[in-house]
């Protein structure tokens, strides 16, 4: 008889609660941390989001430019952190392509998602290395390649810098609300020179062009009352960088914004406060989603402005399967005084529904 | 012009329906025995056929657009091969697939299959196991749980409810976050996070597929041996349809099997319309003859008599197939659409109305009929208009039986064919035996029963006399009269047979199967519900336990076309094996080998025999192992393989265990072990042996209901098709009678010589029905059953039952006889012998 009590406890086994249920504490982005590289252009899995944001123009100067977008974005969503199961979904990575073709009218794009595990999908801490599958986006020495089976085309895209990296905000602590913990780990790598080729209508193509790298991570982005963003990497013709975002409330009214300008000498100026306004000049409206998007602005950024133009209107992407969003994400050119003096990619986002992660 | 209205109107008349009613009893029940072979037969087709579309519905649902399944033994596999198949093909869904129990508020627990997917797999793959989340992320939370309709109502639970379940020993609270979509299988299904999964299995590493898609310009052939090749050999690439074909045809030889009994039901309705219809157009030789001489050719005759049995085995086929349907949606209702034998369980009611179907049952009815019609309507075709108007005989001379050769020939064929092997798995050479015995046997009537006859000695009065000398000039007629009954007689016999020696072949086998005192397992089936070796101490531990021997069960596939082989890890030797099996083979172990002891379905399915070296595919393993010996088994029709659980253990690292053997000690009892087991009572269950031979033998039982109740059907089928066929002989004898009265005999002497004539027909036909019967029982026994089902039984003959049975077929057909006799015997003599003038 000895042996039942013994019985008993081992077969009444209950586990209250799966450890994944216990809230997950997020390191909190703080000013005054030195970013290091090249282990910061690695991920970083304790932090809630990052994302590697690459947006170019390929072939700008010929008679069919296109727009090229990939992103990597990486999540810990605070699921099954105390899983032992190597399919516990503590990290999730996504990615998008889309090309922006004006013959198509619309982007023409494609997105995997994905737990990290295995081997097959993963994001390397030491430097960028992210992959889903045969998706991938790697840095090896200081160009990046990115290549992308997507649906409808191939991209297999070499992106060299011409500049130094640039850390946004107060040397890569970029405040993006009020509170002290909103705020990002954020560096862009603008000017950077795209080789390679695209696969896309039946025919590969050997491409140039230029585009911007955004790298960024945080665990707490935006505030509760923000609808959506704006935001713009600008790649001046001059060799001049700007990147401007702001953080909208429901009303419109904008709850935080900034910027960085940095001349093709290297002088590097930040835009604070009401220095970036970023003001709509045509409306466009999504007969899909219903969502209506400023797809031209007029930017204010210190003492400058410029137009930004769509290189087309319908450049909406619709995200839901991956980060649950309808957004536009488009090639935009820069003008000033009728003259074209850039190109580069505006972000506008919350039209649709507010932003959620 | 006249001559047409003639032929066409009054004259036809008696190919009609006034002439048919005349004869009604008869032309009832040859469409009552069409109508109930075409029924069953049409209920079978339709309970299996929505039963394979249910499960291939849900598997194509499942699985989405994958291509192929990369799948291992039940026990899975480990996880590690999920990124060398993820990196090798297009999209790649791993799925972990688990059995859980669900506590319920009011009545018993609810045990449910439970999916673990990964969502964003499947979401390319399979879109319909991602549930409905309000929430984006909840399909990916290993604490949630999706619910298809049918189970969120079997429940009674809703979205945002919590849900405790329990996985093996594991209890765990998870909390609904939706429901599946309408696409969802329709059964009763719950899908997870595959992380979720895992942590209820309490195994991080193992799953139970993956579903693979490949690019649409690579032939999927080509893939499966890519595949192979990257892939350990105990994992197995299949097509995904290949798991309906495993699904159907584990049920395929039972089907057949029925299906088979129908056609022979269906074979007794031709036989009673070919009775009836031989004894109607004797009795219309003169009008058939009137309408010859009137210009109708011969040709008129037999289409006009074929176009009636028509119009009786449509009508059969009609009545058949609404009858079917009836019995199907019956059969679905109270037994599932498994027939009772536990196939496929958990099928939703059968969709009855098939058209195609329907209409080849229909047409197989007018088919039944117009076969047992043909002879009677080429006799009465053919014979001479002249001579049949003037005779007034109404004996029948049926060329078919004239010529015995052909009959010989058939039985020498039905021998012939015993010996051949089964085609496809199924003994179709077997069945065409039986359809040949059964139909030399019936062409040899005649002179069979003239041989009977002469069996029975000459004794009695002049009344018993003379039915013998009337019974020995007669014999087609007495023929006739006999072919629906034999038929019945031996179908009735040769089943009693074979389910009688089935059944104590059983009885046997559980005594040999059970030798332990307390069996005792989990109360969920399934992978999960396991004992770990920590239990299996404890268990080990209890007080009075002389001795206790676990037993792990797994699932592995020899053949992705076939349902998987159950795996049964023992906890025996080469020594004890044979107080533990009953073995029918077994060769010396050599040291060294791994050593397997397969079930006699497993020999015959696969086709291996003691000393053969076999490869288990077991994960990430394939074992070479000797078999050492085949053993009898009647519990697992898919298959069983016996082998030691310290080899298992060893060669798969799981020593958990599902069920166990306890021997109590010299001082213990039953009664106390089950006492300290009674705290567990709702972890763990445990039977006797005696309850689990009880409980075996209803399932056999079950099984057997549609046996039970055919072999009763065609009881009655051959008995009223006797009383029939001597009553309506008998009724038409006024004539006969009468002189017998003028010649002196008394009505009492001439009910004696009916009830002679009866008893005779029914000694005959009971005679020649049980030896028929035995022989076909043989066949069932050794060539049907084996070939189909691939286990031997031992031959039992149910002396009493069929001694019985004999003796009241005799006892009727007498009764009958006299019955019918009777309006023909009263009257006066005169009149009666002017009557028929």
């Amino acid at each position: 008889m000895s042996a039942l009590p013994w019985l008993l406890m081992m077969l009444l086994v209950f586990v209250p609660a799966f450890g994944s249920a216990v809230a997950v504490a997020y390191p909190t982005v703080k000013a005054g941390q030195p970013l290091v590289f090249p282990r910061d252009h690695g991920a970083h899995p304790d932090y809630r989001t990052e994302w590697w944001y690459i947006t170019g123009w390929v072939n700008p100067d010929s008679a069919q430019p296109l727009g090229v977008q990939i992103t990597f974005f990486r999540s810990r969503p605070g699921i099954g952190e105390a899983n032992r199961s190597p399919f516990a979904a503590r990290q999730l990575l996504f990615a998008h392509v889309a090309i922006a073709d004006p013959r198509a009218g619309k982007l023409v794009h494609d997105q995997r998602a994905g737990r990290v595990g295995f081997g097959i999908i993963g994001a390397a801490t030491e430097t960028t290395n992210v992959w889903i599958d045969d998706w991938s986006l790697a840095l090896a020495g200081d160009r990046y390649r990115a290549r992308i089976k997507a649906k409808d085309f191939t991209v297999d895209l070499t992106f060299s810098p011409t500049q130094p990296i640039l850390l946004q905000g107060d040397a890569g602590f970029s405040r993006k609300g009020q509170r002290p913990g909103q705020a990002s780990y954020y560096y862009s790598q603008p000017q950077l020179i795209i080789d390679g080729r695209i696969t896309y209508r039946g025919a590969p193509m050997q491409v140039g062009g230029s585009a911007w790298l955004d790298h960024e991570w945080s665990s707490e982005v935006m505030d509760e009352g923000v609808q959506g963003w704006d935001w713009v990497g600008l790649n001046f013709a001059d060799g001049t960088a700007l990147m401007a975002f702001q953080m909208r409330k429901p009303d419109g009214t904008v709850l935080w914004r900034a910027g960085t300008r940095r001349s093709a000498h290297g002088a590097t100026q930040p835009i604070e406060g009401s220095g970036i306004r970023f003001e709509s000049r045509r409306l466009w409206r999504s007969a899909r989603s219903g969502a209506q998007y400023p797809v031209a602005m007029r930017l204010h950024a210190g003492n400058e402005s410029y137009e930004l133009e769509p290189l087309f209107d319908d450049q909406e992407l619709d995200a839901r399967t991956s980060v649950g969003a309808i957004y536009w994400e488009g090639a935009v050119r820069v003008m000033k005084e009728g003259q074209l003096i850039g190109r580069g990619y505006l972000e506008l986002t919350g039209y649709w529904q507010r932003l959620r992660f | 012009m006249g001559a047409d209205w003639l032929l066409g109107g009054r004259l036809a008349a008696p190919f009609g329906w006034r002439a048919s009613l005349r004869f009604k009893g008869r032309i009832a029940l040859s469409v009552a025995a069409i109508a109930l072979g075409v029924a069953l037969g049409y209920a079978i087709h339709v309970i299996n056929a929505s039963a394979v579309d249910e499960f291939s519905r849900g598997l194509r649902v499942a699985s989405g657009a994958a291509d192929l399944s990369i799948r291992g033994p039940a026990s899975g596999f480990s996880a590690s091969i999920y990124p060398l198949v993820a990196s090798a093909v297009m999209g790649a869904s791993p799925v972990l697939e688990l059995s859980l129990m669900a506590a319920k508020e009011d009545g018993p627990p609810v045990s449910f299959t439970v999916l673990g997917i990964d969502a964003l797999r499947a979401a390319t793959i399979a879109p319909a196991l991602v549930g409905e989340a309000v929430e984006a992320l909840d399909p990916l939370r290993d604490d949630t749980i999706f619910l298809s309709a049918a189970l969120a109502l079997r429940l009674g639970k809703q979205s945002g409810d919590r849900l405790t379940v329990r996985a093996g020993q594991l209890v765990q609270e998870l909390r609904v976050a939706g429901l599946l979509g309408a696409q969802a299988p329709l059964g009763e299904l719950g899908v997870m996070d595959i992380a979720g999964a895992q942590w209820l299995a309490n195994d991080p590493d193992r799953i139970s597929r993956i579903d693979a898609r490949l690019p649409p310009e690579e032939p999927i052939a080509l893939a499966i041996k890519r595949l192979r090749v990257i892939l350990p050999a105990g994992v197995s690439v299949e097509r995904v349809n290949d798991a309906v074909l495993a699904y159907a045809g584990m049920s395929r030889a039972y089907r057949v099997n029925l299906t088979v009994l129908a056609l022979v039901t269906l074979f007794t309705g031709s036989l009673l319309v070919f009775s009836a219809e031989a004894l109607t157009t004797a009795r219309m030789r003169g009008a058939l003859a009137i309408l010859r001489v009137l210009g109708m050719t011969q040709r008129e005759v037999m289409l006009a008599l074929l176009r009636r049995a028509a119009v009786l085995g449509l009508a059969g086929g009609l009545l058949g197939v609404a009858l079917g349907a009836t019995m199907a949606l019956g059969v679905t209702h109270y037994f599932g659409s498994d027939l009772g034998a536990g196939y496929f369980r958990g099928v939703p009611p059968a969709s009855v109305w098939r058209p195609f179907a329907a209409l080849a049952f229909v047409l197989a009815g007018g088919l039944a009929a117009l076969v047992g019609a043909l002879l009677p309507a080429i006799e009465a075709s053919r014979s001479d208009a002249a001579t049949a108007l003037k005779a007034s005989s109404e004996s029948l001379r049926f060329d078919a039986f004239a010529r015995p050769r052909h009959a010989l020939v058939l039985l020498g064929i039905g021998t012939l064919l015993i010996a051949v092997p089964s085609i496809d798995g199924l003994p179709y050479a077997g069945y065409l035996a039986i359809a040949c015995f059964l139909v030399g046997v019936i062409g040899l009537l005649p002179r069979l029963s003239a041989l009977c006859i002469a069996l029975i000695p000459r004794v009695g009065n002049v009344a018993a006399l003379l039915s013998y000398s009337r019974l020995e000039r007669s014999p087609v007629e007495a023929a006739i009269s006999l072919a629906a009954m034999v038929a019945a007689v031996s179908l009735t016999v040769s089943m009693a047979i074979m389910v009688t020696s089935f059944r104590l072949s059983m009885i046997d086998w559980l005594e040999q199967i059970l030798p332990a005192d307390l069996y005792l397992r989990g109360t969920v089936a399934g992978q999960l519900d396991y004992l770990d070796a920590d239990a299996q101490k404890r268990l080990t531990a209890i007080d009075g336990v002389r001795r206790i021997e676990f037993t792990r069960i797994d699932a592995v596939s020899l053949d992705s076309r076939r349902p998987k082989v159950l795996l049964l890890a023992r906890d025996v030797d080469a020594l004890t094996i044979t107080d533990r099996l009953p073995l029918l083979a077994s060769i010396k172990p050599v040291a060294g080998d791994v050593q397997v002891w397969i079930s006699e379905v497993a020999a015959g399915a696969y086709g291996y025999a003691t000393g053969d070296r076999m490869r288990i595919p077991l994960g990430e393993l394939v074992v070479d192992a000797v078999v050492a010996g085949v053993w009898r088994d009647y519990g697992r029709q898919q298959g069983a393989i016996v082998m030691e659980r310290r080899r298992y253990a060893l060669l798969t690292g799981d020593t958990r265990a599902n069920d166990a053997a306890i021997w109590h000690a010299e001082n213990s009892s039953v009664a106390s072990i089950v006492d300290a087991l009674a705290p567990l009572a709702d972890r763990l269950q445990w039977t006797t042996p005696g309850e689990l031979k009880a409980s075996s033998l209803r399932i056999f039982d079950r099984t057997f209901a549609v046996t039970y109740a055919l072999v009763a059907i065609s009881i009655m089928i051959g008995m009223a098709g006797l009383s029939a066929g001597i009553g309506a002989g008998v009724a038409t004898r006024r004539r006969e009678f009468g002189i017998l009265r003028h010649l002196g005999l008394q009505r009492r002497q001439i009910g004696v010589m009916l009830a002679c004539e009866g008893g005779i027909m029914g000694f005959v036909g009971a005679v020649i029905g049980v030896a028929t019967g035995w022989l076909l029982s043989l066949i069932l026994i050794y060539v049907v059953n084996r070939q189909s089902f691939h286990w031997g039984m031992d031959l039992h003959m149910p002396y009493a039952l069929i001694g019985t049975f004999c003796a009241a077929l005799i006892v009727l057909a007498a009764l009958v006889a006299v019955v019918s006799g009777r309006p023909a015997m009263q009257g006066e003599t005169v009149s009666a012998v002017r009557d028929d003038w």
